[in-house]
């Protein structure tokens, strides 16, 4: 298995968020997490960026665990929480330099990954001027950049319009069929089932794949 | 090598961004401190009849002057120096709580592409320290302009100036006591203690971590130790200024040590404690 979480449970202020979580995921497939709100999906996801450390138990990421061997996946494209860049740059500026960091990224990656979002790339406008959903897809366009291998994105599909929506699903399963493992968190039932290949259903902190 | 460079590079533009307000509050406390000294010149040339013309050394001099030893067998009040507690709270307040804001938002975004926890909390260690000297370098800025306007644009010590108002014998200052105990001390102090507090700050809440800096200031005032390290940023707690004081090469080597020591402590506890975590 390329992904192995082990017996993962996290206590937050004597409150357990996930507990005793086991899952293990392949290459090049999408997965979907579906739960209602406060389930523990984006915690789930947290714990697969490597941002939270567990209570017990362990991820292991091609055999490195996460925490211990590696701080956080070495390939990895992330958009959790609300997107954040800075106000007064443009995307693509936005975009530069962040991708300085790893310098895996070239101007071209930058420029295709705004128009796979359906962001024009000579947009003078700056990040404040934007509407949430430009916000949203250059956040999806900031965790694609890099070609990561692992793709985790949740609530991607939030103030998007309905265009939008199908265009950021197409990308998705580019992205699945580039080679990458994709984390999808999607409140959207019906989103989700069309085009994930598994289903992981959150409840309480608990995780199980769906029948 | 390179990662690190531009998650610096970051923090200091990210961090100029954030502490803006702060560059004009550091401005105002400077002047504030100025105007003080300059009063109390100007009360002492009228009453003795004398030009005195203060020099860019003098305000610094009193600015960090600090306090004698307190002795509280003399039953005298204790007063914290107000220019150096000043000094100290503001550093504490410019370095601020940047580092862990960056751990929310774009600073997301940062932190992982940095692949290593340990890596990330270095760079926010060399953010304080840039940040300390930016606090040093806009007080030095503003004592000099002052400097030009209000007295001599020189960087020499005045005896006169330095015994009335600092109540230091200039003549005991060399040169390199000038630089070891004036210069580099308060400021190699400030950075160890602003790297500490950062690192305080990733693992308890920031307001705890102000606490903690707070009581490490007036406890240093308090009492003359070399355990607390703030006495080493104080002129008058400096055995070449006055008698048993600290010796200030034993304190340049300790303020190096506690750099070392809580950089390579705060990686340590980073890689085991969840310091994303207490935003939750």
């Amino acid at each position: 298995m390329y992904i192995d979480i082990v017996n993962y449970t996290k206590i937050i202020k004597k409150r357990t968020v996930l507990a005793d979580v086991s899952l293990n995921f392949e290459r090049g497939k999408i997965y979907g997490f579906r739960g209602a709100n406060g389930s523990g999906k984006t915690m789930l996801l947290r714990a697969i960026s490597g941002l939270i450390t567990p209570t017990f138990g362990e991820i292991r990421i091609d055999g490195e665990i996460l925490g211990n061997d590696i701080s956080f996946p070495r390939s990895i494209g992330v958009l959790i929480e609300s997107p954040a860049f800075l106000a007064s740059y443009t995307g693509l500026r936005n975009l530069e330099l962040i991708a300085e960091i790893k310098g895996d990224a070239t101007k071209e990656d930058l420029e295709k990954s705004l128009c796979l979002v359906g962001l024009e790339v000579g947009d003078r406008r700056t990040y404040g001027k934007y509407s949430l959903g430009m916000k949203q897809k250059l956040g999806i366009a900031a965790a694609i950049m890099e070609k990561p291998d692992i793709l985790v994105l949740d609530e991607p599909f939030n103030a998007l319009d309905e265009e939008s929506v199908l265009q950021i699903q197409n990308l998705i399963i580019d992205e699945k069929e580039r080679g990458a493992t994709v984390f999808l968190a999607c409140h959207d039932a019906q989103i989700l089932d069309s085009i994930v290949d598994e289903t992981i259903i959150v409840e309480n902190g608990m995780a199980r794949r769906a029948q | 090598m390179k990662k690190i460079f531009y998650l610096i590079k970051h923090d200091i533009k990210d961090g100029a961004r954030y502490n803006f307000k702060k560059y004009i509050f550091t401005v105002i406390l400077f002047l504030v401190f100025c105007a003080d000294v300059y009063s109390q010149y100007k009360i002492h040339t009228e009453r003795c009849n004398v030009l005195f013309q203060p020099t860019i050394c003098d305000y610094i001099l009193y600015i960090f002057r600090g306090m004698r030893e307190y002795d509280p067998n003399l039953s005298e009040a204790f007063n914290i120096p107000a220019a150096w507690f000043a000094v100290q709270l503001g550093i504490a307040y410019f370095v601020g709580n940047y580092p862990t804001k960056d751990t929310e938002g774009y600073g997301i975004q940062y932190i992982i592409r940095s692949g290593s926890k340990c890596l990330w909390v270095a760079s926010k260690c060399i953010y304080s320290a840039i940040a300390t000297v930016q606090f040093y370098l806009i007080g030095y800025v503003v004592v000099a302009f002052w400097a030009l306007l209000f007295g001599r644009f020189e960087f020499s010590l005045s005896e006169d100036i330095g015994m009335y108002i600092s109540n230091i014998n200039a003549e005991v200052i060399t040169d390199s006591i000038f630089v070891i105990c004036v210069l580099v001390l308060p400021l190699l102090t400030s950075i160890a203690v602003s790297i500490f507090q950062t690192v305080l700050m990733l693992v308890v809440r920031p307001i705890y971590s102000y606490l903690a800096i707070i009581v490490i200031v007036s406890a240093s005032a308090y009492y003359k130790t070399y355990f607390l390290p703030l006495n080493y940023s104080m002129i008058f707690r400096m055995s070449p200024i006055v008698a048993g004081g600290l010796d200030p090469y034993i304190a340049v080597i300790i303020d190096i040590f506690l750099i070392i020591l809580t950089v390579i402590f705060g990686c340590a506890i980073i890689r085991k404690f969840d310091f994303l975590e207490k935003r939750l």
